[in-house]
């Protein structure tokens, strides 16, 4: 373009096509501004300010991204963590320091059900802290190999657990927060006492970006990984609730100790009893769910083991007592019955004393005055009485049913060691024959097999995921967007006020020639009229 | 400033601020994703998987991958055994469930929100992954080829499935007294047959109801059940003639352990009748709380109850006792029988029999007639209990095999600069400084663009 051309476009248009632009200016009557010599100017400067558009495009688009780069939002992946193990039933009592307030306490002798809350497997209250405990996160930061080390210590900070309301409680909650926002004096205090029922499962949460609060930077793993960390972190939890309430009590091996060739015989049997006598206990004082638990390497569950017991105890264990019995076989009578009639002193001596228990305690029970209430009606003289059995009552009255138990049990030991004692002195003892060693051997043996299949079946049960899964955690998720994603939004909206940007320094470039003109224009006119005055 | 001279700087400019950007991004590659790995799918289709139990109906997961039996298994197989342990490959095996998008949602929303809407806490705690992604990353020898490593976690997945065939399947193990069941008397014989039969018995029926469907050659677990109770009743049978002809091998110590177990059980009996007496007296003397309703302000207060639940424990005790005492006689009523039908007692007091007592040569027959009977009971017993075995095998195949328990992308992987994970970091890394330096070359032409137009005007 020739600088003639130039000269031409910064001629002032005709008259008709002029657009006034009126700006109020104090001191001078009007200024008129040329919009089309604006337009005219924008379009002159298009060079420069189509650059400048594209560059503060370019700078509104790319700055979300940068910011972004520098100042991302760090991943937060989660968990839902399910309580699954057997609990005892609460039941609700009024509390013991007299006042009428209730509490949620353990009954002494417990009905167990699914946990339905947040109670430890014992009915305590779960220690959720333990989650971020030293031994859960050390262990847990052991056994997963991270591209950058965090220590315990700061993984700590990056963990939130979030328990939740049962439906019931939430709705008590909101009723009692909304009176208390009311300014309803009561409704503080009840939101105060109010027992608040959480369900069994809550919410664990762990946020990347590892390090001091006050740091600056922050150590960051990937998005798998803290997956794999917060998946550890539960895993371990889990074998920490494992470790601290599961019962992994093996039975007691009572076989191995009985020496058939040294022992007197009916020792050896009595030994074998009580030695399946106690493992049928073992296996009978554990809860259904363990007992009906099939073993994939012999196909049995417990209850079966409890019959197979049984069985061997009736086949083995009594048919042998009937030849050892029957024909008084013994190595030694005279220290059997030595060995037998000192047996029988000690339960006839502890049962003298179980009996002056139970003939103390009812002494006890028969003079205790239990307390009496005396109820008074307000608008009447009419009174009413009722008794309350004491705490201390209800002791004694079990107290002595289990005295009860224990004489039985002594009276049936006393009545089988007289009946033995008699039947030994009245036959002649009769010596241990080849035969008897033999059976006695297969029955040791045998009964050694049934231990180590009773053991076995718990190892392999303990081991189970059945009994090992006190708490199962769904996958930890939680998707960081990608960044153009993220910055989407921002990229637009940076674009667009780039844009208008641009264009208001596009058209206030265009502008200010028009003011200097109209300024040069005022100056040249003021001076042509001094000029004039000078003249007239 | 002329226009190709503007267009040439600018690309110097940006090829320059490439360069830069994707050398940067090469060296934070290199560092971050050097490891290389092989990984592999494993799937699960067998039935019950959706929920999370095996096919014997227990709770599962994949925790066995990375147990010691399937590691040194795997390394065995591979050869590695001197190589490497089963503790490195531990640490650099990674296992993740799939979930799918909808689910990771529900998930996402319900933690953020605490969504207690029915559906959405059942999608959360109730799903279980069928698909796991296996990862085994090397981080312990540099020098291992890509076929070693991939064939190790190929092995590692094989030892896995067997493990699971093993620990997740159903099997009928060993029966431990028929080994030495000639040893003993007819009568524990029986015992020991009724017992077995029983136990195998439970096991069909509970297997019937898990899959009621299966069939093996048109015979299901129902079936074995039916023949179970079939052996049942013959040992009934054989019970009845053995009891009642008393026929055994050593009769005088039969005899005597009646006598003996009836005698205990008869203490037992004398002690049990005392504790039960004594609880009466305990619950008839013992003084309940009198309970009181006041009705005040429209609302009912009771006075009085017993919240130890001392009185229905007592009563709950005595139930206990009651319990055990019609054990105890029961089982002295199974004895006395017993020995009545072997003293010959019970056919004295039976009006209608014939107390005609056998002669040795009937005994010797019937002995003999007994032991074979005993002999083909066993046999039956054996059978049945084999049929039962072989069909738990079945089982165990048609649940877990190799389509139900499915690997399958078992890959090598390494890094790569033409993956996406590079692509995204250098786009992270050189954008920036290309953004910058388009942005200064802007700047530079803006001005010299103003310059000209100053210059002109």
């Amino acid at each position: 373009m020739g600088n003639n051309e130039n000269k031409k476009d910064i001629l002032p248009a005709e008259p008709s096509k002029q657009i006034q632009l009126v700006v109020n200016r104090p001191n001078m009557n009007e200024t008129t501004i040329d919009l089309g010599n604006v337009l005219h100017n924008m379009k002159l400067k298009r060079r420069v300010f189509a650059w400048v558009l594209v560059l503060c495009l370019v700078i509104g688009v790319s700055a979300p991204l940068l910011l972004y780069q520098f100042n991302k939002p760090m991943l937060k992946v989660s968990s839902v963590v399910t309580l699954r193990y057997e609990a005892p039933v609460k039941v609700l009592e009024k509390k013991k320091d007299g006042s009428d307030e209730k509490e949620w306490v353990i009954p002494e002798d417990p009905e167990y059900a699914p946990v339905s809350d947040l109670s430890a497997p014992d009915g305590s209250d779960l220690d959720l802290n333990q989650i971020t405990s030293a031994y859960v996160l050390q262990n847990a930061l052991d056994r997963v190999k991270l591209s950058r080390p965090i220590s315990a210590g700061t993984l700590r900070n990056n963990i939130a657990i979030q328990t939740i309301l049962t439906e019931e409680s939430q709705r008590t909650k909101e009723a009692l927060s909304g009176l208390a926002d009311a300014k309803n004096a009561d409704a503080y205090s009840q939101l105060q006492k109010a027992e608040m029922k959480y369900q069994n499962r809550f919410v664990v949460s762990l946020t990347n970006g590892f390090g001091d609060e006050e740091s600056r930077t922050k150590t960051e793993l990937t998005d798998a990984e803290l997956k794999q960390l917060l998946d550890m972190i539960l895993t371990i939890y889990n074998e920490y609730l494992v470790n601290t309430y599961a019962d992994t009590k093996l039975p007691e091996d009572a076989f191995s100790m009985i020496d058939v060739t040294a022992q007197d015989v009916p020792d050896s049997v009595d030994q074998l009893r009580t030695g399946v006598q106690n493992l049928i206990a073992y296996c009978n004082e554990k809860t259904d769910t363990v007992k009906a638990y099939r073993s994939w390497q012999t196909g049995r569950n417990l209850a079966d083991w409890i019959e197979i017991l049984e069985t061997y105890s009736n086949v083995n264990v009594d048919y042998l007592d009937a030849l050892v019995t029957g024909s008084a076989i013994t190595r030694d009578k005279t220290t059997l019955l030595s060995s037998w009639k000192f047996a029988l002193r000690t339960a006839k001596n502890e049962l003298d004393k179980v009996n002056e228990n139970i003939a103390e305690t009812q002494k006890i029970l028969a003079n205790y005055k239990n307390d009496q209430v005396v109820i008074s009606q307000q608008e009447s003289d009419a009174t009413k009485t009722t008794t309350a059995a004491t705490e201390y009552y209800n002791k004694l009255v079990l107290q002595q049913a289990e005295n009860y138990e224990k004489a039985v049990a002594l009276k049936a030991t006393i009545l089988d060691y007289e009946d033995r004692i008699q039947r030994l002195e009245a036959q002649q003892g009769t010596e241990v024959t080849e035969a008897v060693e033999t059976e006695l051997t297969r029955a040791v043996a045998l009964a050694k097999e049934l231990y180590q299949g009773v053991r076995s079946h718990m190892e392999e049960l303990f081991t189970s995921q059945m009994y090992t899964t006190f708490e199962d955690h769904s996958a930890a998720q939680g998707k960081a967007e990608s960044f153009l994603a993220a910055s989407a939004k921002k990229m637009v909206i940076g674009g667009v006020v780039g844009v208008i940007l641009a264009l208001g320094l596009w058209f206030l470039a265009a502008l200010a020639p028009e003011f200097t003109k109209n300024s040069e224009f005022r100056i040249k006119e003021g001076s042509g009229i001094a000029a004039e005055g000078r003249g007239s | 400033m002329k226009k190709t001279h503007w267009l040439r700087n600018t690309l110097i400019v940006l090829i320059i601020c490439g360069l830069v950007g994707t050398l940067i991004a090469a060296i934070q590659f290199s560092k971050e994703a050097g490891r290389t790995s092989a990984s592999a799918t494993i799937q699960f289709s067998f039935q019950g998987a959706g929920e999370g139990k095996a096919p014997n109906g227990y709770p599962f997961d994949l925790s066995g991958v990375t147990s010691e039996e399937v590691l040194n298994n795997a390394l065995e197989t591979s050869g590695l055994k001197d190589k490497y342990t089963a503790e490195q490959l531990r640490e650099n095996i990674t296992v993740t469930g799939v979930y799918p998008k909808a689910i990771v949602e529900q998930m996402t929303q319900y933690v953020s929100l605490l969504d207690k809407d029915a559906e959405s806490q059942a999608a959360v705690t109730d799903y279980h992954a069928t698909e796991y992604s296996i990862v085994l990353y090397n981080d312990f020898d540099s020098s291992i080829s890509s076929e070693t490593l991939t064939g190790l976690l190929g092995n590692i997945l094989t030892a896995y499935r067997s493990n699971f065939t093993k620990t997740y399947g159903v099997t009928l193990g060993n029966d431990l007294f028929i080994a030495g069941i000639s040893e003993y008397d007819y009568a524990q014989q029986l015992d020991v047959i009724t017992e077995s039969a029983e136990q195998e018995k439970r096991y069909a029926q509970e297997m019937a109801e898990m899959a009621p469907d299966f069939r093996v050659e048109g015979k299901g677990f129902g079936d074995i059940a039916a023949r179970y109770n079939a052996i049942i009743s013959d040992i009934e049978r054989l019970n009845a003639s053995v009891t009642i002809n008393a026929i055994s091998r050593d009769p005088e110590r039969l005899k005597m352990q009646y006598e003996t177990v009836i005698k205990a059980q008869q203490f037992k009996l004398e002690a049990l009748n005392e504790e039960l007496k004594r609880i009466e007296e305990q619950i008839k003397s013992y003084e309940k709380n009198g309970i009181v309703y006041i009705s005040a302000g429209g609302e009912i207060t009771q006075i009085g109850t017993d919240k130890t639940g001392t009185y229905d424990k007592l009563v709950a005790k005595r139930k206990e006792v009651t319990d055990q005492i019609t054990t105890v006689k029961a089982k002295i009523a199974l004895y006395q029988g017993r020995l009545a039908d072997m003293t010959g007692t019970a056919k004295a007091e039976n009006e209608e029999e014939t107390t005609v007592a056998l002669t040795d040569a009937e005994k010797n027959a019937l002995l003999e007639k007994t032991e074979k009977e005993m002999e083909e009971l066993v046999a039956k017993k054996t059978a049945v209990s084999n049929e039962f075995a072989a069909m738990l095998d079945a089982y165990s195949t048609q649940e877990i095999n190799e389509s139900t328990v499915s690997v399958t992308a078992l890959r090598y992987k390494a890094p790569s600069v033409l993956s996406g994970t590079f692509a995204v970091l250098l786009v992270k890394t050189a954008g920036p400084f290309c953004v910058l330096g388009f942005i200064v070359c802007l700047v530079l032409l803006i001005i010299s663009r103003r310059k000209e137009e100053k210059a002109k005007s």
